[in-house]
C-alpha cells in the first residue's frame, strides 16, 4: 500500500500547480530596530543572571508556606484544630464540687459571718439532711469499724461506758 | 569569534565552571539570529518575539548542563523555540479567550501596522494567508518554503513524520494559493 507523502506531488510540480505562490518573493520581509542584534547578547545574559541567582533558604520554605497547596493545608488544619477545641470545652459539664473545691474555707465563712442575716437556717439544714443521708453514718456493730473508730464514734455522741453496760 | 567554535568545544567550555559564562555568550551570538528570525515568523510582533527569545535563552542556559547530544545543538534550540513560540501563543488565546482565527486576525491587525515589516504588499498579503492556517502548519510552511529545511530535518526538529510534514505542507500550499487568489 503507498503511503499518502508517494501520492502527494513532488515540490517542482506544486509550484507548477501553484504559480502565483511561487511568484512570490522568499525573501524575509521582517526586519529589526538598528543594533538590534548587537545588544541582544547582553540583554539575555543580564536576564539569565537575574533569573537563575540561588535562592536563599528562608525564601524557599516562605515560597513553600505561601504557595497554594500549603495554603490550604494549613487553613483546613487550623480549622480542624478550633473546631475539636471548640466542642471539647462545650461538652464538658459544670461541676459545682470542682468549682466550690476552689475556694478557700475561709472565703465561705468569711461570706457566712456577713450575710448570716439573708440565709435562710432552714435550707442550710435541709442541705444537712441531704448530706447526712447520701453519706450514711457507719454503723457500731459494723464489722469493718476498727476499735479507733468506735471509740471516736462514742466521744463524738457523748456516750459513756457505763451506758453500754446498761443496755440490755 | 563565535563561528569558529563548534559545538562540542562549546558544550565543553559549558561543562567547565570557569568558561560557562564564556561559552554562553559565545553561543547566544551564534545562533540568536537564526532563533529570532524562527520566532519572528511565528509571533509576528517584534516585541512579542523579542520576549520570547530571551526566555529561550533562559531556558537554554538552565538546561544545556542536561543536554545528551542525542540530536544536534541546532536542532535542540530550535525545538525550545518552537515550543515557547506555541505555548506564548496559546497564552495569548487563554488570556484573550479568544479562538484561533481572532487572535490570527489580531497578528495580522500587528501585521498591518508593523514598522518593523519591510516587505512589499504581496509579501504582506503571503504573510496574511500564512496567518490563517493552524500554527503547526504554519510552522511546516514556514521551514520549507523560506528557510527551505528537507523533511527529513524538519523530522528531527518537530518530532513529525516526513509523511505528515509532506501533508501538512501541501494542505498549507493549497490554502495560501486559494487565499491569494480571492484576495
Amino acid at each position: 500500500m503507498s503511503k499518502i507523502s508517494d501520492i502527494l506531488p513532488d515540490e517542482e510540480s506544486l509550484a507548477k500547480e501553484n504559480p502565483l505562490l511561487h511568484s512570490i518573493s522568499k525573501e524575509n520581509p521582517f526586519s529589526v530596530p538598528a543594533n538590534y542584534f548587537d545588544s541582544l547578547p547582553s540583554e539575555i545574559i543580564e536576564k539569565c543572571r537575574e533569573r537563575v541567582e540561588p535562592k536563599t533558604w528562608g525564601k524557599g520554605i516562605l515560597t513553600n508556606i505561601l504557595g497554594y497547596k500549603w495554603r490550604l493545608l494549613t487553613t483546613m488544619s487550623c480549622v480542624a484544630i478550633i473546631c475539636y477545641f471548640s466542642m471539647h470545652i462545650n461538652n464538658r459539664p459544670v461541676s459545682y464540687e470542682a468549682i466550690a473545691k476552689n475556694i478557700p474555707d475561709s472565703l465561705i465563712v468569711e461570706h457566712f459571718d456577713k450575710n448570716i442575716a439573708d440565709i435562710n437556717i432552714s435550707t442550710l439544714e435541709d442541705f444537712q439532711e441531704t448530706e447526712n443521708n447520701s453519706t450514711p453514718v457507719k454503723s457500731v456493730s459494723d464489722s469493718t469499724n476498727t476499735d479507733q473508730d468506735i471509740i471516736a464514734y462514742l466521744i463524738n455522741h457523748n456516750i459513756s461506758v457505763s451506758d453500754l453496760e446498761n443496755e440490755p | 569569534m563565535g563561528e569558529e567554535i563548534s559545538d562540542t568545544e562549546l558544550l565543553e567550555m559549558f561543562r567547565v565552571e570557569s568558561t560557562r559564562n564564556h561559552a554562553f555568550h559565545i553561543l547566544v551570538n551564534k545562533y540568536q539570529k537564526r532563533i529570532y528570525w524562527q520566532v519572528r515568523c511565528i509571533i509576528i510582533d517584534h516585541d512579542d518575539a523579542n520576549d520570547v527569545v530571551q526566555n529561550v535563552f533562559i531556558k537554554v542556559w538552565r538546561n544545556l548542563s542536561n543536554f545528551k547530544e542525542a540530536s544536534s545543538l541546532y536542532t535542540w534550540l530550535y525545538r525550545i523555540a518552537t515550543n515557547e513560540s506555541l505555548t506564548f501563543l496559546k497564552q495569548k488565546r487563554a488570556t484573550m479567550f479568544v479562538p484561533f482565527d481572532s487572535v490570527s486576525r489580531s497578528l495580522s491587525r500587528k501585521l498591518e501596522d508593523d514598522a518593523y515589516f519591510s516587505g512589499d504588499a504581496i509579501q504582506k498579503k503571503l504573510q496574511k494567508a500564512i496567518l490563517t492556517l493552524p500554527d503547526k502548519q504554519r510552522i511546516v510552511f514556514n521551514m520549507k518554503y523560506f528557510d527551505n529545511i528537507k523533511y527529513e530535518q524538519m523530522s528531527e526538529m518537530l518530532g513529525t513524520s516526513v509523511g505528515a510534514l509532506k501533508a501538512s505542507y501541501h494542505h498549507a500550499v493549497k490554502k495560501i494559493e486559494v487565499f491569494l487568489k480571492n484576495n
